[in-house]
């Protein structure tokens, strides 16, 4: 019996320094040196053709007015500031939000493929979160395939004739938790468990993530719809300035 | 905010302009740091990743003299990551047969063996020697230089051009929402939870209606001063010494040093 408290207590211990520790707790970069070199590789190669299209279509948006760059940049900086600003948490620890889902409904999920790549090539620079040999990685779960999931389901909604402020927060909602998962298989397949392999290890990332991730996407959802809610509310005009407009649907 | 605070905020980007190894030749630092960060990940050794630490330290801070304090604080950043990665990594679910350290954990086991420590310890070292090699450049390369690197590159000029614009408009609105941030404050702004989130999303709609009105703003700055397309920047050159080199050449002896021993014990 004494052997099995004392177990109980060495875990609960444990599980209180990571509590502890992830505090600071960010959208989910993968570190740098996390990923040998034949995955690093594959998820920059999988990146490639998302990026092109980003790119041919912000070279066309140039085209059509050169104005645009500053633009763009500006929305660069913004994806880059809302994704390293403290968000108020209920626990006191201090979160940040993704802005996958509203970067996405923003300014469309072909520019933010670029503008993702630059942030995080930014955040790993500037901010040591993430990292350069997990750039491809990472640019393919938090610039590809969240800010698309996320677009999509708000065009979906959109088409079904959802309350606009609901599909807001279930594209940014969603969005933060399908980054959450392939960022979860990227390190499972990476990482395969002894018994059970990659679904088992998947299984033990999203566990041991979830504590940090789940509340801060329902706040991410709640935060972006406030944010909209702003928006809508100041700045219909700017907001025809980066093709979107609320009041259509 | 006290003094001691004011020291602790001071970001990756300050170090970069006050490194002693500021004036190394940017590419050659960036040669460098990627070499160590492929040779860490290419490795996977244990040895190669604590020489890698240790190599990266003495250079960030014995020559570059950034200092310890700060060094440390930085390679404290990715350690909730470390922790819950190398705790995933570490805990094996199922019947556990080699375990040893193991508790019950509802029907099934949750156990570590001997295999998946190791492996956590190697994996978690592996990163930190990762983020210390890139560190020895991100702590001693402005941005402006490393995207005159990419330039060499040939990255395309559009994606340059967007560089050079993000990395200076991040400050701009950091600057600006800091002084947002102190406006709010200042009004109760965040004396309770729903005040708070009320306040925080309208702070982020007003940034980005300012940053929208901005861009306008500076792009007819940037005609004004003959900005026809293309921004161009100015580059200092850098060259290459022998000191430089030396250092270079002293991390490629200590790798081959390792690895001829750990052959050796193989």
């Amino acid at each position: 019996m004494s052997t099995k408290q004392k177990k109980m207590i060495f875990t609960l211990a444990v599980v209180s320094v990571i509590m502890g520790f992830s505090q600071r707790a960010y959208g989910m970069h993968i570190m740098e040196g996390y990923l040998s070199p034949k995955y690093c590789i594959a998820w920059g190669v999988l990146s490639i053709p998302f990026l092109v299209t980003g790119y041919l279509s912000i070279k066309k948006k140039l085209k059509d007015n050169r104005k645009n760059i500053t633009l763009l940049a500006m929305a660069g900086a913004f994806i880059f500031l809302i994704s390293s600003l403290k968000i108020p948490s209920v626990t006191g620890s201090c979160s940040h939000m993704t802005g996958t889902g509203l970067g996405a409904i923003l300014f469309g999920p072909t520019a933010v493929s670029i503008l993702g790549v630059i942030v995080l090539l930014f955040q790993a620079i500037l901010l040591a979160h993430g990292g350069l040999t997990s750039l491809g990685a990472n640019t393919f779960s938090m610039a590809i395939a969240g800010p698309l999931l996320s677009y999509g389901i708000f065009q979906l909604c959109k088409k079904l004739k959802v309350n606009p402020m609901v599909s807001v927060f279930l594209a940014a909602f969603f969005g933060d938790i399908f980054t959450y998962c392939i960022t979860s298989f990227q390190l499972a397949i990476a990482y395969p468990s002894e018994e059970g392999g990659v679904i088992t290890s998947m299984g033990k990332f999203l566990g041991v993530f979830a504590p940090t991730q789940l509340p801060l996407a329902v706040l991410e959802g709640i935060l972006t719809v406030l944010i909209m809610i702003a928006l809508k509310t100041y700045a219909n005009q700017e907001l025809k300035l980066v093709n979107l407009n609320l009041e259509e649907n | 905010m006290g003094k001691g605070k004011a020291y602790e905020q001071k970001s990756i980007d300050y170090y970069s302009y006050i490194s002693d190894l500021g004036n190394w030749n940017a590419v050659y630092k960036v040669i460098f740091s990627m070499g160590g960060l492929i040779t860490v990940i290419g490795a996977d050794s244990l040895w190669i990743s604590l020489v890698t630490i240790l190599f990266m330290l003495f250079l960030s801070v014995g020559v570059g003299r950034i200092p310890m304090k700060a060094y440390l604080r930085l390679m404290k950043i990715p350690a909730a990551f470390l922790l819950m990665g190398g705790a995933a990594i570490m805990v094996q679910i199922g019947r556990g047969h080699n375990s040893i350290f193991y508790i019950s954990f509802f029907q099934t086991k949750l156990y570590i063996t001997k295999d998946s420590l190791l492996l956590a310890v190697n994996v978690t070292l592996k990163a930190l020697a990762a983020v210390s090699a890139f560190y020895m450049l991100t702590l001693s390369t402005p941005m402006g230089e490393i995207i005159s690197v990419f330039r060499r590159l040939h990255v395309p000029a559009l994606i340059l051009e967007l560089m050079h614009l993000i990395y200076r408009y991040i400050f701009i609105l950091s600057e600006t929402n800091q002084k947002q941030k102190d406006a709010a404050k200042s009004r109760l702004g965040y004396c309770d939870m729903k005040t708070s989130f009320h306040t925080f999303s309208s702070e982020m709609a007003n940034l980005l209606v300012l940053s929208m009105k901005k861009a306008d703003m500076y792009y007819d700055a940037m005609e004004a001063r003959g900005y026809e397309g293309t921004g161009i920047f100015w580059e200092e050159t850098k060259t290459v010494t022998g000191k430089q080199l030396m250092y270079g050449a002293l991390y490629t002896l200590l790798l081959m040093l390792v690895f001829i021993v750990l052959r050796r014990n193989v």
